[in-house]
């Protein structure tokens, strides 16, 4: 089955927000946003470009008819700063003119007068200053640390960096708000979360929900960066709206999206491990300090699932993992692609990177031996149910055979001097569902017309993931009909109400099955119906399959066309509204136990790469991968976005290097400075085995989340790396800071030691 | 002020009173309503907007892959301009259906850059092989799919497509619409577009110009602003040949193109390893488009064109359009950002002398990614030699605020055998003539230190026989 969306995408049919021929008389909006870290406002003039020809209206905070607060979790965000600017790209004014142009011209001639106060970018200043999102740490734990230690035959301790990631979407933040009657306002928008954008604004403007009317088209790429942060502009664009009574597009460009909205929260973290002498992990401590931004945004989820999946794939029996979320004068980082889980990830397989070296073994004894069986508790209480992990890890070594990897590299890097290879595994295991037990529920509104086409509406955005399909695949299955019969519709708070974000690799799973639930009911009516047109009886059996109406196991010669234009006629409702609350889950904050996930995602993956020891430069080699996909209902989809997935993971760790001057300005803010892996940094060899499984889940057919976990396996390249830079200097002692970019390792070769 | 342009758009033609600066982007997105060319990043750095330009070239059409986010709408004046709606065929092509079948696309969004920049592949290339194919794709980022799948799409299209590339234009095109590539109406281009004549202006001088040769930078920078200002397009100005050869001297034209010096004879001969070290150089879109003379005026102290050239001992030639003087480039680069050059000056040409006797030339860039990327340290070692060195040119980018020509180093070498303890000297001069700063490319320390590599990875390169990698990496 492909992806019937990737037609329209390879003719250039598919639209994108800037590609909707917005309303004839539309304005266009251009943020004025603060040129300073950390400050107090003394004044602002806007009159200069109030008077620009073309602009119709300069708003600022005062212009705001409710609250000027945007913040989801925390009410800490305001959506134009007022008396005090956070970070450099704080928006502090909208100009709204004829055409873009004009509004940005504009906007260059506001002034504003900010006095200066102190700036902070980094966590750990930001902790030791007390500058923090939420002033208690949250603490993930299990047993007794403690008392482990004592019996560990190895304690190591250590501290491991990760950096920024910049989503690089390839369509930037755009957003279209256009004036209903009676004061209503529908918003179209790329964001990943059309519910959060209508409340917010409703807030913004004081009016009630039902006011506003958000809409999502398909985006261009979200990958986390449209959960929280599409909210702000759209917000914006609402106010601008309502203030000129036109429709107001905003469209921000590539070094605005760039400069204004936050990235993958970087971490610093440091741990203490303990082992026993064959390398079984019975202790782990660890403190992260997550660089949060000026702002909460979603950083305390974030964190959250950092210290949820602090221990990876591995069993440990004591575990303490601290966590603080540190205000820092940067924008306010936000959800990425694995929600923090990588970061807490990446610390564990440091302190076993860091733990082997010295014990003098291979970090995969290690990894092996505290893989998690069936029935291993996590940290936050949570039992293994049909756990995957060593499934995954001893397939991948008899498929790819570690031994061998290992011998072919050590032969190589024994035989060339130019160039040494390194090599490393990862195994994953990734919980699904939002973490925030409440966000985990969907709607589904099917309308099924008389003449047999289906319009699926849900809360699920297309992003590049696939949903649209995957919510086609869904109905028409259980309608026994073609997916040619069925579309998928843009999510619309008026037609689907309280939408979760598309997030957290959950969309297709909660409204697949909400859509199985709509179809299901439709389609019970349907069959009854078909009983008394047919005089069946009640428990006669009667399906549809590929189109036609299968009564009592005999093939009718109704079609579902036929069927569906019968029932319209005799009034059958054709329409149904399903609702599903992922089953069995909860979580206990005050404790942080219980059981937040649906199921969760395994799988192991190996790394090769090759380094050029004389400039620093690296290639990877191969990608190779066991992955539990569940019994997956697309492998075309689901096998693009493992590799995607990887490929981000990748980046992440090597070329992709967020950095900001010490006043807070990002000066990696064009694609020029901040590079991501193109076609030429492609691996040889990517290889994808699929652990197809038929286990029981909360997936929709039993199929699995696919869209973060495989992200993970990128932390192999960062390892592997470290590998070759050690090959090609046996004294260098190299600092766990990842993007290990190519200055990195060359200057982990070369560089004077500290 | 607007200007009279005459070109066709996918199968249709227009005359339409513009103002020249406009970018194609913008036009087609904007005036034509044509939105399947995308906007990623208005830098050339993703390819989201990729389209394609036709130009005749004796009786038939030489097609390249340009960025129209940065290509000003005078310059397809008398062109054929392609977007990706120009290219689609009833159903799908093979390769969008590849696309489709192998999931090489997800968001949709850079996707019909990818489309587009294969069939530029398709129309110009020598062979339909895949590393062919993949190095017409450099210039488009996808985000979504790790861009693997695309490559499998390549693959499997490539598969189909036995035979290799027809000799003559319209033996391609012919093969290209039967098996669905390419629409049928572009058979009829060639005739059509003969009928558009392009008039060439004469340059007298002009007030407060700002010159604007391929724009690959200059729109990146003022993309706003240039609407609005009298630009001079050089394209217009700089007619004739881009390369050639008189008396003792090779001679560029500051019009000509990366992609022109890298398909040149000429160059090819002289200088074999230019055609391969020239795909470091921006991407193909950008290469299609940036001149000698605009990489050098851009005065980027990381230029990848100045540092070659400074180490080839260039001259310039600059005009204002009724005298002409030349110096040497060396001296052209001042300060940071700042050249000797008056306002009312354009670059009109380049003299190189021609090697002598034996001579190797090597080129090193360093970047965080290998392609598409500007350099965190580039250097360019050019030498001739019999028993010991008789002429050296060694120039470096990212060591200093300008594109450097390390004069004593490459004094150094002169009379210098080609040996280790040359090497070893040579870098110790070097690192005492360059001054580095920290910034988004790497600390200064790191370019000092790597620039010290890269001066022993020229050596080795082109010496292998006398240096050896345990010379290298000590």
């Amino acid at each position: 089955m492909l992806n019937y969306d990737s037609i329209r995408h390879v003719k250039g049919e598919s639209i994108f927000l800037d590609d909707f021929g917005a309303p004839a008389g539309t304005l266009h909006g251009a943020v004025f946003s603060s040129p300073e870290a950390h400050g107090k406002i003394i004044s602002l003039d806007t009159s200069e470009a109030e008077k620009h020809p073309g602009v119709k209206a300069v708003i600022t905070a005062k212009n705001i008819p409710g609250e000027n607060q945007i913040g989801g979790i925390i009410q800490d965000e305001k959506l134009f700063a007022d008396t005090e600017v956070e970070f450099i790209g704080e928006p502090v004014a909208l100009v709204i003119a004829d055409n873009l142009l004009t509004a940005r011209k504009a906007a260059k001639k506001i002034k504003i007068e900010i006095e200066p106060l102190e700036v902070i970018t980094d966590p750990k200043t930001a902790f030791e200053k007390g500058s923090l999102i939420i002033k208690q740490p949250r603490v993930y734990s299990c047993g007794s640390t403690g008392e482990a230690w004592k019996n560990c035959d190895f304690i190591f301790e250590g501290t491991a960096e990760t950096g920024g990631q910049e989503h690089l979407y390839l369509e930037t933040q755009s957003t279209l708000a256009m004036p209903l009657e009676g004061g209503s306002i529908k918003i179209i928008s790329s964001t990943q979360n059309p519910t959060a954008i209508q409340r917010t604004a409703a807030r913004v403007l004081a009016v009630s929900d039902n006011a506003i009317e958000s809409e999502a088209m398909r985006l261009g790429g979200g990958f986390g960066g449209k959960e929280d942060q599409a909210t702000a502009w759209a917000v914006m664009a609402a106010l601008g709206c309502r203030i000129t009574g036109k429709p107001v597009k905003i469209v921000l460009n590539r070094q605005e999206d760039m400069r204004l909205t936050g990235k993958r929260h970087p971490y610093v973290s440091d741990y203490k491990i303990g082992l026993l002498k064959e390398g079984k992990i019975i202790s782990y401590e660890v403190v992260f300090y997550q660089n949060a931004g000026a702002a909460a945004d979603l950083s305390p989820a974030i964190l959250d699932r950092t210290l949820a999946h602090c221990t990876g794939s591995y069993f440990i029996p004591n575990v303490k993992a601290e966590g603080y979320s540190c205000k820092t004068n940067l924008p306010p980082n936000t959800a990425f692609r694995g929600f923090g889980g990588p970061q807490g990830m990446f610390v564990l397989e440091a302190a076993i990177f860091n733990a082997a070296e010295k014990m003098k073994i291979e970090p995969r004894v290690i990894q092996e031996i505290n893989l998690l069986n069936e029935g291993d508790a996590f940290p936050y209480g949570q039992k293994t149910e049909f756990c995957k992990a060593r499934e995954c890890w001893n397939e991948a070594k008899l498929k790819f055979g570690f031994d061998s990897v290992k011998r072919k590299t050590d032969e190589f890097n024994e035989a060339n001097i130019l160039f040494k290879k390194g090599f490393a595994v990862m195994p994953v295991c990734f919980g699904i569902s939002f973490t925030n037990t409440m966000l985990n529920q969907a709607s589904s509104l099917v309308h099924v017309y008389a003449d047999g086409s289906v319009s699926v509406s849900t809360g699920a955005v297309e992003m590049g993931q696939g949903v649209n399909m995957k919510l086609r695949q869904v109905a028409a299955a259980t309608f026994g009909i073609s997916v040619d019969k069925v579309k998928s519709e843009f999510t619309n708070t008026t037609r689907n109400a309280n939408t979760s974000a598309t997030a957290a690799s959950s969309g297709a799973d909660m409204n697949g099955n909400a859509t199985k639930l709509a179809c299901g009911e439709i389609l019970s009516r349907l069959k009854n119906h078909f009983r008394r047109a047919a005089k069946l009886s009640e428990s006669d059996p009667v399906e549809i399959e590929n189109g036609y109406v299968i009564s009592c196991g005999k093939k009718t010669n109704v079609t579902w066309e036929r069927l569906t234009a019968s029932a319209y006629r005799n009034r059958i409702d054709l329409s149904a509204h399903g609702f599903y609350a992922t089953p069995k889950i909860y979580f206990d904050p005050r404790t942080n136990k219980g059981s937040p996930f649906a199921y969760h995602v395994y799988g192991t993956a190996v790394i090769t790469i090759t380094l050029d020891c004389l400039r620093g430069t690296y290639e990877i080699d191969s990608v190779k991968a066991v992955h539990d996909f569940g019994k997956s209902i697309n492998p075309v989809i689901d096998r693009s976005q493992a590799e995607g997935a990887v490929m981000q993971g990748i980046g992440w760790l090597t070329l992709e290097e967020v950095v900001h001057n010490e006043k807070g300005r990002l000066i990696s803010d064009t694609l020029s400075a901040y590079k991501v892996p193109d076609i030429g940094f492609t691996p040889k060899k990517i290889e994808f085995l699929f652990l197809e499984n038929n286990d029981r889940n909360a997936g929709v057919f039993n199929s699995k989340a696919i869209g973060e976990p495989p992200f993970m396996y990128g932390i192999a390249a960062y390892f592997a790396l470290v590998n070759a830079v050690k090959a090609a200097n046996r004294n260098s002692d190299v600092k766990i800071s990842a993007p290990m970019t190519p200055e990195k390792a060359f200057m982990n070769i070369y560089g004077e030691k500290k | 002020m607007n200007v009279h342009l005459k070109f066709i758009y996918n199968n249709e033609y227009v005359e339409t009173d513009n103002n020249p600066s406009v970018t194609v982007l913008d036009f087609l997105r904007l005036q034509k309503h044509l939105t399947g060319t995308k906007e990623g990043c208005r830098e050339g750095d993703c390819g989201a907007c990729t389209i394609l330009v036709g130009e005749m070239t004796g009786n038939f059409i030489r097609y390249k892959s340009v960025n129209s986010c940065l290509l000003p709408v005078s310059e397809i004046h008398g062109r054929h301009v392609v977007s990706i709606e120009g290219l689609n065929v009833k159903g799908m092509s093979p390769f969008q259906e590849a696309l489709v079948n192998e999931g090489g696309t997800q968001c949709g969004f850079c996707t019909p850059g990818f489309v587009v920049s294969f069939a530029s592949f398709l129309l110009s290339t020598d062979s339909f092989d895949t590393e062919t194919a993949l190095s017409f794709l450099g210039g488009n980022l996808c985000r979504c799919t790790g861009h693997n799948r695309i490559i499998s799409a390549v693959e499997k299209t490539l598969s189909n497509l036995k035979g290799g590339a027809a000799a003559s234009f319209s033996e391609r095109v012919g093969l290209l619409v039967k098996k669905n590539y390419l629409p049928a109406y572009f058979a009829g281009i060639p005739e059509r577009l003969m009928s558009i004549q392009r008039e060439h202006k004469i340059f007298e001088g002009a007030e407060n110009a700002v010159f604007v040769s391929g724009g690959t930078d200059l729109f990146v920078q003022q993309g706003d602003s240039l609407t609005e200002k009298n630009v001079v397009f050089l394209s217009g100005v700089l007619k004739g040949e881009k390369i050639w050869i008189e008396g003792d001297e090779l001679f560029l034209s500051a019009a000509a193109t990366v992609s022109d010096l890298g398909n040149s004879e000429i160059i090819n001969k002289i200088f074999p390893a230019f055609k391969d070290l020239s795909k470091l150089f921006g991407s193909l879109q950008i290469r299609n488009r940036a001149t000698l003379g605009g990489n050098i005026n851009n005065a980027s102290p990381i230029g990848d064109m100045s540092v070659f050239l400074l180490s080839l001992n260039t001259k310039v030639f600059l005009s204002n359009g009724k005298t002409i003087r030349s110096l040497y480039l060396k001296d052209y680069f001042k300060d940071y950002k700042t050249l000797d050059r008056n306002e009312d000056e354009y670059t009109q040409k380049f003299s190189v002398p021609l090697p002598r006797g034996v001579y190797k030339l090597s080129f090193e860039k360093v970047s965080k990614r290998t392609y598409l990327d500007i350099a965190s340290v580039n250097t360019s070692l050019y030498i001739e030699y019999d028993s010991v060195i008789t002429k050296a040119g060694l120039s470096a980018g990212g060591v200093a605020p300008v594109p450097l020509f390390l004069k004593e180093s490459s004094g150094f070498l002169i009379g210098k055998e080609i040996s280790s303890s040359t090497l070893g000297g040579l870098v110790e001069v070097a690192l005492g003539e360059i001054k580095p700063i920290s910034d988004v490319r790497g600390s200064a320390e790191y370019k000092a230190l790597l620039l010290g590599r890269l001066l022993r990875a020229h050596f080795l390169k082109l010496f292998p026989e006398v240096i050896k990698p345990e010379d290298v990496l000590c």
